[in-house]
């Protein structure tokens, strides 16, 4: 009886196989032909190409580092920090673009991005008012970018997705009358910060637009 | 293909990047994001969810990496996420629904002729016809097939990986190498001479 093909892929492997089959194969040519079938196969599939990924994802996984919160055991200093780093990117963009006489256009994306109020890392410490504040002009510059293109990548709309999810939560959230002040902080300053991402994805949404 | 084994960066980048410096990980990106894509891809048979493996990856990656301590394994480290990250999408109801509409075997396709060894455009046409094969695969069984014919895991690492025994491992491979075979068609015998290479098992 011939050699199964899952005897031969142990033959083929250098792996245990019963000395009955072991011996067949070795006299058949019907199986050693099967055999060495079976190496060239995996030869060929390791000879399969590399694909190269879209040019630009790194950026997209630069700005997801920041937009997605780490993990429960990581602290929330690293994901401020990145953030924080990022927005520095993003000022330095804006800063060496254009002309050290001239602000940015009244109106523009850049204006909009000159004019968002205090980063994220500043954010624990501020109070409860000036968050409020903080959040109010980042929904209303938020609300002034423009329209999202048409064409967006998948990963970029799936980020912003899951960035108004969460603000949508911590909305249901800050609406619960039990919070305690300082709970209600915490919310704010969680809202402040989804917000400053947001806004950064957006800018960089609108970015890979153009 | 060069892969995961070629995965292996300067240890002053790697120490970059555990201080989180990202200009460093834009450079260890550079060496693992091939080989991150090539398998999510191959396993996936889908570009826009490989680009979401790949993300994935990096971003596990960029939080992780400073818990990381052994430098000279740092390419099997991003291969096992990254194989991790692809398992998780094939096993996601929404990934298993979308593949329910693609047929399961070869048996519409035109048995393949392979090409001679002289002749680039030929092999190229190989090739894809190869990966074609792989994609009539269950999804299933090309990850298997991918995991351990290329990716080198053994069955015991794959029925790990996949929550399975090693014994779904092995049939699932057999199987995935009886249908790849069917699809392709005989081979004839000069094709050795053009695609042999030295056993690396």
């Amino acid at each position: 009886m011939h050699a199964t093909t899952e005897q031969l892929l142990s033959l083929r492997d250098g792996q245990p196989v019963e000395a009955g089959p072991a011996a067949h194969v070795a006299g058949c040519e019907a199986c050693s032909r099967e055999l060495r079938a079976l190496a060239r196969l995996r030869t060929r599939l390791r000879d399969l190409p590399e694909m190269d990924p879209p040019r630009d994802l790194w950026r997209v996984v630069a700005v997801e580092a920041v937009a997605r919160p780490p993990g429960p055991k990581r602290g929330r200093l690293l994901w401020v920090g990145m953030a924080a780093s990022l927005l520095l990117g993003v000022a330095l963009v804006v800063a060496t673009t254009q002309r050290p006489d001239e602000g940015p256009a009244r109106g523009t994306t850049t204006d909009l991005i000159a004019a968002t109020p205090a980063p994220a890392s500043s954010v624990n410490g501020t109070s409860r008012a000036e968050l409020l504040e903080t959040s109010r002009r980042l929904e209303a510059a938020l609300r002034a970018l423009p329209a999202a293109p048409q064409v967006t990548r998948a990963s970029t709309a799936l980020t912003i997705a899951d960035l108004q999810d969460r603000l949508v939560e911590v909305d249901l959230s800050l609406n619960d009358p039990r919070l305690a002040p300082a709970q209600e902080r915490v919310l704010w300053q969680q809202r402040v910060r989804l917000m400053d991402t947001l806004m950064q994805v957006r800018y960089s949404q609108l970015t890979e637009a153009r | 293909m060069a892969g995961f084994a070629d995965c292996r960066p300067d240890p002053a980048i790697l120490a970059r990047a555990r201080r989180g410096d990202m200009k460093a990980h834009e450079v260890l990106y550079a060496g693992y994001g091939k080989p991150v894509y090539t398998l999510a891809v191959r396993i996936l048979a889908d570009t826009a969810i490989a680009e979401e493996v790949l993300q994935d990856t990096c971003i596990e990656v960029i939080r992780h990496v400073a818990e990381f301590r052994d430098d000279a394994a740092f390419g099997g480290w991003v291969k096992r996420i990254a194989t991790n990250k692809a398992l998780t999408y094939l096993r996601s109801a929404w990934h298993r629904k979308s593949r329910s509409l693609v047929p399961d075997d070869g048996a519409d396709e035109p048995a393949w002729e392979p090409a001679g060894c002289d002749d680039p455009a030929a092999r190229i046409e190989d090739r894809e016809r190869l990966a074609q094969a792989l994609d009539t695969l269950s999804p299933t069984a090309r990850a298997v097939v991918w995991l351990y014919d290329v990716e080198g895991y053994n069955h015991q690492e794959i029925a790990a990986l996949m929550g399975k025994t090693v014994s779904f491992s092995k049939s699932r491979l057999s199987r995935a190498h009886e249908q790849l075979r069917a699809y392709l068609g005989p081979e004839h015998d000069e094709v050795s001479a053009c695609t042999r290479q030295p056993n690396s098992c």
